[in-house]
């Protein structure tokens, strides 16, 4: 008995070390590649860090200098809070509404439909925004000659040197065409995990598939549409590719391109900080972005929980 | 019933008409790749041309095989060594009890969510210092470290790995590195597949990474030598186009044919269950 028992407990010794061994490679990479540069970032953004000179210790200065006198900055933020208040709101409504039109056993081609909607999604972005350009250039795109048949406008129009407004729609429709997909395929998945009780009941009383999707589908989804919203502010957020892609296909100089709608918060740090080897203002600026983003995103967790809190009461 | 097959044929005219929306961009790409430039710039082609060939050689004449293998042995190496990494993670988190389980549980729930970007100047510096800038290694370190990668493989093994099966196994003398690389990894091959996938996906479009690390053409990856290439053939629509239907349409297809995978890991972070 004694023996047995002297047996385990050397055995559990023996197993103690292995849950560290397994850990080590993810931990010890995660550590050395992300947490280590992060907090080298924060240190970085405390000193005067360009390329080719000497690193000067200058307190907050950077970030002093982002927030009271960098205006491009505060308009590189307002541009992608434009673009986010448009992109998400769009893709949810977009990839709602196809998710109940596929959400059905009996569809023939659902699969097909389901794949070739999220091909979009898994497409390289910079393929997607030069595709797109020419799909929108003023003399051989698609989008100008539709328009200019259906007679929205009188001869095509150049996109990306237009009016903001329509630089922005531009945006906003190559990154719907992009994501739509995906919200479809989270809402499809979500859908099939509501019990199919809650229909079954509903229909029994006689409801309407309008008055089924708004009163049932739509608020026991409510957990999925979070999750969709968090993932897509904090990434949103941190857009890059699209929009930079646009800009430089134009070939402009950098000062016409900052007053650009398409100047989002991550181009603007490559162009003005990256590029120009300006590091510790740039560490500065991500990591502002960084606190932009948590400051939102608690701040979107908080309306919905009370949204939430409400609807239960109700 | 005849109202239900109205509405049926309804929702049919509507998923055609959103798929021929997502698709046709491809199909444009496709077509403008096989006809000359001064056809791309006089009207609208919606048929296939002959240029096919010429628009080919002068892709691979600027080195776009090159810059193919490049993102596909990067893709590669991140994604195996991710899975590998995450897996072994994973299986310790859910199938051993040791005093930092729980906090390792949440700490990886945590740093999930914390953007890449805040890091991106840091890790500038550290690659410049250990001499790997204009090397592929920022790229494949970069993809490879997935957080989400431990949640999957976390939740996998919770529900798919008895750990009694391990327990037999320690009886019949296995050790523990058997036990994983012979029961473990097999048992979740799905989740493998779809992180897998999940890492390739970011590694093969991934811009920002090579555009800051690499400046040596021979060693481009395909999101930046669409980039370079674009810059260099501007009034090239032919070729370009033929570029991008090289870079896109391969991934398309896988993943297109492992969609089953993909979904799972797509959704499986926003649905639980």
């Amino acid at each position: 008995m004694k023996q047995s028992k002297n047996t385990a407990s050397s055995f559990d010794k023996s197993l103690r070390k292995w849950p560290y061994i397994f850990l080590a490679p993810f931990i010890l990479s995660y550590i050395s590649f992300f947490v280590f540069p992060t907090l080298y970032s924060l240190y970085m953004s405390f000193f005067r860090w360009n390329v080719g000179e000497k690193p000067k210790f200058i307190g907050i200065d950077n970030y002093i200098k982002l927030f009271t006198s960098d205006s491009y900055f505060w308009k590189s933020v307002s541009n992608t809070f434009i673009l986010m208040l448009f992109v998400i709101p769009l893709c949810i409504i977009v990839g709602l509404f196809l998710a109940e039109l596929l959400f059905n056993e009996s569809l023939k081609f659902r699969g097909f439909f389901q794949i070739a909607n999220y091909l979009p999604y898994v497409t390289t972005p910079v393929a997607v925004a030069i595709i797109f350009s020419l799909l929108f250039d003023q003399k051989i795109g698609v989008i100008n000659l539709f328009l200019v048949k259906i007679g929205i406008f009188e001869q095509g129009i150049n996109w990306l040197t237009a009016p903001s407004y329509l630089q922005r729609i531009m945006l906003i429709l190559m990154i719907l065409w992009q994501w739509a997909g995906y919200y479809m395929l989270i809402y499809l998945a979500g859908m099939s995990s509501i019990s199919a009780d809650v229909y079954e009941a509903a229909r029994v009383d006689g409801a309407s598939r309008i008055k089924i999707f708004f009163k049932i589908t739509v608020p026991l989804l409510n957990n999925v549409t979070f999750f969709l919203v968090i993932t897509s502010v904090i990434y949103t957020l941190q857009i890059m590719d699209q929009p930079y892609l646009l800009l430089r296909g134009l070939g402009q100089g950098s000062q016409q391109s900052l007053e650009k709608p398409l100047m989002t918060v991550m181009v603007y740090f490559y162009e003005n900080c990256l590029r120009q080897g300006r590091l510790g203002y740039g560490a500065a600026l991500t990591y502002s972005l960084f606190m932009i983003i948590l400051v939102f995103t608690f701040f979107t967790l908080f309306i919905i929980r009370k949204r939430g809190g409400n609807n239960e009461e109700n | 019933m005849k109202k239900i097959k109205i509405s049926t044929i309804l929702s049919m005219i509507i998923l055609i008409a959103a798929t021929i929306m997502a698709i046709f961009p491809f199909y444009m790409m496709t077509i403008m790749s096989t006809r000359t430039n001064q056809q791309i710039i006089t009207k609208l082609y919606m048929l296939p041309g002959n240029q096919l060939i010429n628009n080919a050689k002068m892709v691979f004449e600027s080195g776009f095989l090159m810059f193919y293998l490049n993102s596909f042995y990067i893709a590669v190496s991140a994604a195996v060594i991710g899975v590998l990494f995450s897996a072994a993670a994973g299986f310790a988190i859910a199938k051993y009890t040791f005093k930092a389980n729980r906090l390792m549980q949440n700490m990886i729930l945590i740093i999930m969510s914390i953007p890449f970007g805040v890091s991106i100047v840091g890790f500038l510096i550290e690659m410049k210092n250990l001499g790997l800038s204009n090397t592929h290694l920022p790229m494949i370190i970069s993809a490879m470290i997935s957080p989400y990668g431990v949640f999957l493989f976390t939740q996998f093994a919770k529900d798919g790995f008895p750990t009694e099966i391990m327990e037999s196994a320690r009886i019949d003398g296995c050790n523990e590195m058997t036990i994983f690389y012979k029961m473990f990894l097999p048992f979740t091959r799905s989740a493998a597949v779809t992180l897998f996938l999940m890492i390739f996906m970011y590694s093969w479009n991934n811009f920002l990474t090579p555009l800051v690390f690499i400046n040596k053409q021979s060693m481009y990856t395909i999101p930046l030598g669409i980039f370079a290439l674009g810059n260099q053939y501007r009034q090239e629509y032919g070729a370009r186009m033929f570029a991008l239907t090289l870079a896109t349409i391969p991934i398309l297809i896988i993943f297109a044919v492992n969609s089953k995978s993909l979904i799972r890991g797509l959704t499986s972070g926003a649905v639980k269950g």
